[in-house]
């Protein structure tokens, strides 16, 4: 090769504010050994936490669904930083056995070599905090992102005042910034013990829990006022300031999916969950995946999914409207006042969560598709599990401000152009194309390119 | 039976005016419609140094109407410049529509402001373009699907072509992992599979596969001209509110057998986010919540091949090069007259055969500096 074409990424530079051997997203239990360990063995290690959140991603049920029950102490980003480092000890002994330990901040990409990314030179964690996003290099990565809250678009589910296991532990025992009183549990596993026996060890009221799966409608008008379920074919109700959905969680698998880990459908393990050996080592080389986020605890999920899927008014997908009844009859979005084809869904032979996506919206919102995926697979897969919904980069909403934040190569703005380089692609094409001509394509300046 | 391979824009539009005058078709494609480049683009419907571009201006008000389903389509542009350099090559580009008849309007930073209230202090102005538009790419390639299937074709997805069978000089059968499809003409429109769709018929079309990335937003409340880019960077505000935009460095790549591989974004996107920061600086607050990579082909001088071969006599080859989305209604409905008359009635295709590469060196992906990376 002559040289390479200067508009291309060949060659071009992803300046790295620090590298590591050894990157671990997620301060949990799992993650805080991991570091540990790593540490122990003469890794240069790095532990990142995205608690405590930028506040505005508590309101966009990120990463959990917090349902507007904390209160407003976690606008205090000191303070939050504090009840984190209380809330889990193992952080400070990390630090202290010589992990880099950085809290309130986000991993929000991860980019490796592979068929369509040959030019990146080594393993980038794209991390992000309040202000900006940077890059670090690495070359070992332990994903320890624990789990995440599944959703039930019973009516009433999007009313302040509904919140997931994970959002209430998180807002009970991370944050310490609970803001509800009198409470009511769905779900009777593990999982929504756990929720009651850490609200009545905190004092909180509870009001009921509902264990075996139900029709249930959350009462209110502009937040939760209370719960009716139905039970032997009636109706009953009960006061609650808020809802704790405790059915089930899913594992988080942005990142491994980001990365091209291998991810099968187990249900006795969440549902999507990374394909992992014992030691917790993914398909990827050097890529590990422990805790929750490689499996959780088989739940109660598809009976409930169905009951609240039944209704074609269900709200699957909060962000942008898209009803049950909408999704099944693979309805364009409501803006296009249109309809979608005669057979609906059925037209589109095997259901894909991420074509379903582009057609009806369902799943294209600020959250991020987290507060519906579960509802849209288990409404696509009535005959057999439709495959994973992709995730892409940024794996949490990142402001325009941070992302552009990113330290550049002076040779990519140099050479930025809008479309190649081809400078006979912009000129008539009823003429034969012209040597030598100039570009007037997108170009950011009328400098020289850089060889 | 004309059977097209490739489901992307260019083959479903092919066949939606082929089934639409009654022809029997066939769409075979290895995937989901739409799935590669043609569903995940910019969605725009401007390209004035195309010899289709009067069709595509003609035809895209029309498409909702002829598809049976919103394509989202849009019309103008509105052209931000940050600089003196930017604005003067942004007339350049101007002047290849306004020298075919097109409207074009300088905007000061005033008229800019009233346009698209986002842009700040740093824009030197701006060019409204009375022609062009946007549409949803996604959208309308589903619809074209279905516009097909209402006509009577047949789309055949998650079936991938094996070859194609030749007798006598033409193209009898196209074989496929779902069987054999015999057939009176085939049509080529596989994006970066062309060339070795091509090859056993004794071709060699030249293209080098890439790829490329684009970032969205979170819903604003629409603006009343949503083509509004600039700076780099090419894209829109969608119906929705979103705003979604690319550009900057692209990847050359090489396939590896069939599969289409899995367009990665890399930080590529924050500088997505810079360039658009800089164009619309009142926007820094806006999240950033998803991207998405694409993998494009382009030929030697980056424009479509649009030929119906001699040998064998019966099979059309396109590649839209790169730039496909915009124009695929005038290129399909031009397909549709290469196979059914041997020559396009309404554009001068003449530039667009590929002939033009017979002198062209084996390692021209080499000289032009195009070579893929090793992985």
């Amino acid at each position: 090769m002559t040289h390479a074409d200067p508009t291309s990424i060949a060659g071009k530079r992803f300046p790295l504010r620090d590298s590591f051997t050894h990157v671990v997203i997620g301060a949990g239990e799992a993650g805080i050994a991991a570091a540990r360990a790593a540490a122990a063995s003469g890794e240069r290690a790095l532990l990142v936490d995205e608690h405590p959140l930028d506040p505005g991603l508590f309101g966009l049920d990120i990463p959990y669904l917090f349902g507007g029950r904390l209160d407003a102490s976690t606008r205090q980003a000191a303070r939050m930083e504090e009840r984190i480092v209380a809330a889990r000890p193992g952080l400070l002994q990390a630090m202290e056995e010589g992990v880099e330990v950085a809290i309130g901040t986000a991993a929000w990409g991860a980019f490796v070599k592979g068929p369509s990314s040959r030019a990146l030179p080594v393993r980038m964690l794209g991390l992000a905090d309040r202000d900006a996003a940077w890059l670090v290099g690495f070359e070992r990565m332990t994903i320890a992102t624990g789990a995440r809250d599944v959703a039930l678009p019973f009516p009433g589910w999007t009313l302040p005042g509904v919140m997931g296991a994970q959002g209430f532990d998180a807002a009970l025992r991370l944050y310490g910034a609970f803001s509800g009183r009198r409470i009511a549990i769905i779900g009777g596993g593990a999982l929504a013990q756990q929720a009651e026996a850490a609200a009545r060890g905190t004092g909180l009221d509870v009001a009921l829990r509902v264990a075996a799966p139900a029709p249930l409608r959350i009462l209110g008008r502009e937040e939760v006022t209370g719960l009716a379920w139905q039970q032997d074919g009636a109706w009953r109700e009960a006061a609650c300031d808020t809802v704790v959905l405790a059915v089930d969680t899913v594992p988080m698998v942005e990142l491994p999916d980001l990365l091209g880990c291998a991810i099968g459908w187990d249900p006795a393990h969440g549902g999507f969950a990374p394909v992992v050996d014992a030691q917790g080592r993914s398909s990827l080389d050097g890529i590990a995946v422990r805790g929750e986020a490689a499996g959780t605890a088989a739940a109660q999920r598809a009976a409930w999914l169905d009951l609240a899927l039944a209704a074609d008014e269900a709200l699957v997908c909060a962000c942008e409207e898209v009803s049950a009844a909408d999704l099944r009859a693979l309805r364009p979005p409501r803006y296009l006042a249109a309809e979608g084809p005669e057979a609906g869904l059925a037209r589109l032979g095997p259901p894909n969560q991420d074509q379903v996506k582009r057609l009806t919206r369902a799943g294209m919102g600020a959250c991020q598709g987290r507060r519906c995926r579960e509802s849209v697979h288990a409404l696509l897969s009535r005959e057999r599990p439709a495959p994973l919904a992709s995730h892409r980069a940024p794996l949490r909403p990142l402001p325009l401000s941070v992302l552009a934040a990113l330290e550049e190569d002076p040779a990519l703005r140099a050479n930025w152009t809008g479309w190649f380089g081809i400078a006979a692609q912009w000129l008539p094409h009823w003429e034969p194309a012209p040597p030598d001509a100039e570009y007037i394509g997108g170009r950011l300046s009328g400098g020289d390119v850089v060889k | 039976m004309i059977v097209i391979i490739g489901g992307g824009v260019t083959g479903l539009s092919t066949a939606f005016w082929l089934a639409r005058e009654g022809h029997a078709v066939t769409v075979v494609e290895k995937g989901i419609v739409g799935w590669e480049a043609s569903g995940r683009n910019g969605g725009g419907c401007t390209h004035p140094y195309s010899p289709l571009f009067r069709e595509e201006q003609r035809l895209w008000p029309m498409m909702d109407d002829l598809l049976g389903h919103p394509t989202e389509w849009r019309p103008n542009r509105i052209k931000v410049a940050l600089d003196e350099g930017q604005l003067d090559r942004l007339w350049k580009s101007t002047r290849l529509a306004t020298d075919q008849g097109f409207a074009a309007e300088v905007l000061d930073r005033a008229a800019l402001r009233d346009l698209v209230p986002w842009v700040g202090e740093n824009a030197v102005g701006g060019i409204l373009w009375k022609y062009g538009g946007h549409a949803n790419p996604q959208r309308t390639s589903q619809a074209y699907a279905w516009a097909v299937e209402r006509h009577g074709g047949r789309i055949l997805q998650h079936t991938t072509v094996r070859g194609i069978r030749t007798r006598g000089g033409r193209a009898v059968a196209v074989e496929t992992s779902a069987g054999e499809i015999g057939c009176d003409a085939v049509v080529i429109a596989a994006g970066p599979h062309t060339a070795a769709l091509a090859q056993p018929l004794g071709h060699r079309v030249p293209m080098a596969p890439a790829r490329v990335e684009m970032i969205v937003t979170e819903p604003l409340p629409p603006i009343a001209m949503g083509g509004v880019d600039g700076n780099g960077l090419y894209g829109r505000q969608t119906l929705r509110g979103n705003l979604a935009y690319g550009g900057g460095p692209h990847e050359w790549i090489d396939l590896d057998g069939e599969a289409t591989p899995r367009p990665v974004n890399t930080p590529v996107m924050a500088g997505l986010a810079r360039r658009l920061q800089e164009m619309f600086p009142r926007l820094g607050h806006v999240r950033v919540i998803r991207s998405w990579g694409g993998i494009v082909e382009n030929t030697p001088d980056g424009r479509p091949i649009l030929d119906r071969l001699e040998d064998p006599a019966n099979v059309v080859v396109a590649s839209m090069s790169s730039v496909g989305f915009g124009l695929s209604p005038a290129t399909g409905r031009a397909l549709a007259q290469l196979v059914l008359q041997g020559r396009c009635d309404f554009a001068d295709l003449s530039q667009l055969k590929l002939s033009r590469f017979g002198n062209l060196p084996l390692d021209w992906r080499s000289r032009q500096g195009w070579d893929a990376l090793p992985v």
